[in-house]
């Protein structure tokens, strides 16, 4: 499947422990600088794809002054789609590098 | 409640009921808690960018995404049928078009010599508009789903622009009216194509072959009735797009609910398009013209109505 980065922000979002859907969005933000701010809506499509490819499971459910939370995990396929997808990102990463070292080397001889 | 938690449910309402009855406490605890409690009398709202992306996930939940039900799924194979077979239409007509062009072009003295600039300008929109339809059908039909979007996309804009320029002033609307026959099908492709959307991959020669045989096809039947007395009734009759309502038609029959349902809303569409035909009457009592397009318009009316109410019947049942 076609992860995408809200999709991979989630799933990582969700390595630590289960998180409820404010918890996730705050931890997304964390964890992009700020660059990604999940709406409440479009948390929800990710995590309905997500939890339809079986990646994230409803863990438990708590009221917190009133209001429901739901608290979602990573599964151990979700834990499996996101190491091979970090992996995919971090040999990109090591390939930009590497040309940008090249060029950078080139540019100074 | 606050009139924040009101407004935001309100919004919520969007979605579908099935979908609310899972998600509503949450989302609103989720959003609440994101906001915190503003008071009233600072008359607060949700921001456009939430209110845009509940509006989102309604549209790919009623067309057929994670999280919505069996029937919701139908309505989305329905529209994206509307946009395959509305992209097969397209491309079709353009190389019938780009054909036609090509054979006029080849003639001496031929008009495109226009010393109007709007002239030129519309024909290299229609030719450019044409050419993309193809290239979006092909695209759609290889899986290439990003690709079929923005070629439709420009092609759509391109068409209606081009008819906009060489329209004539006292029929614009008119002219427009007929230029956005192009847009629901592309607003279907971009609507019911969502990430999550089944892929549609038809294979290079199948899509090849879907695209020139009907072209051959409707070809061969102009060459026929050029042997024929011209017929009011024969030219009404073998309208292309009427044609291919008609074949849909037929072969929707005992189909899927969803392949009833888009050949309901494509007559629907068509039949959006003859109706104002209908409403130039000649002033002339003798001047039956009308008839044939009147028969045409009823036929199209019947089959919107047998292909939507046995579509719907045909429907899977509600979530519960």
């Amino acid at each position: 499947m076609n992860i995408t980065e809200p999709m991979f922000l989630t799933l990582t979002a969700l390595v630590g422990e289960p998180l409820h859907g404010y918890g996730i969005v705050q931890e997304v933000d964390r964890l992009s600088g700020g660059r990604v701010s999940l709406k409440i809506g479009s948390l929800y499509g990710v995590l309905d794809r997500l939890a339809a490819e079986g990646l994230v499971e409803l863990d438990r459910e708590e009221a917190v002054q009133g209001r429901l939370r739901r608290y979602y995990r990573l599964t151990d396929a979700g834990a499996g789609v996101l190491e091979a997808e970090a992996a995919r990102l971090a040999e990109h990463a090591r390939t930009a590098t590497a040309r940008l070292r090249a060029r950078t080397a080139g540019g100074l001889a | 409640m606050s009139l924040l938690e009101r407004r935001y449910r309100s919004v919520l309402r969007l979605l579908p009921a099935s979908y609310r009855a899972v998600r509503e406490e949450e989302m609103v605890s989720a959003f609440m808690e994101f906001y915190g409690e503003v008071p009233d009398e600072e008359n607060p709202r949700p921001r456009w960018s939430e209110v845009a992306s509940v509006l989102a996930l309604s549209t790919r939940l009623r067309l057929g995404a994670p999280g919505a039900g069996p029937r919701f799924a139908a309505w989305g194979a329905a529209v994206r049928l509307v946009a395959q077979a509305g992209l097969l239409f397209e491309a079709v007509m353009g190389l019938l078009r780009l054909a036609r062009e090509a054979i006029f072009l080849s003639r001496p003295h031929h008009g495109f010599d226009s010393p109007f600039i709007e002239m030129r300008a519309s024909w290299a929109m229609y030719m450019i508009g044409w050419s993309l339809a193809v290239v979006a059908f092909l695209a759609l039909a290889s899986g290439g789903v990003r690709t079929a979007k923005v070629a439709a996309g420009v092609e759509c804009v391109l068409v209606v622009a081009a008819e906009v320029v060489t329209g004539d002033p006292d029929h614009l609307a008119w002219r427009v009216y007929i230029g956005l026959l192009n847009v629901p099908p592309v607003l279907a492709l971009f609507a019911a194509y969502h990430r999550d959307a089944p892929a549609f991959r038809l294979g290079r020669w199948r899509a090849v072959g879907l695209l020139v045989a009907p072209t051959v096809l409707y070809v061969l039947l102009q060459f026929s009735l050029d042997l024929l007395p011209y017929s009011l009734w024969l030219s009404t009759w073998t309208d292309p797009a009427a044609l291919a309502v008609c074949v849909g038609f037929c072969l929707a029959l005992r189909r899927s609910a969803s392949a009833r349902l888009g050949v309901a809303i494509l007559a629907g569409l068509l039949l959006l398009v003859q109706l104002p035909s209908l409403m130039n009457p000649s002033g002339d009592p003798e001047n039956l013209a009308w008839i044939p397009g009147a028969a045409q318009c009823g036929l199209l009316g019947a089959i919107v109505l047998v292909s939507a109410v046995s579509g719907v019947r045909a429907l899977p049942a509600v979530s519960p």
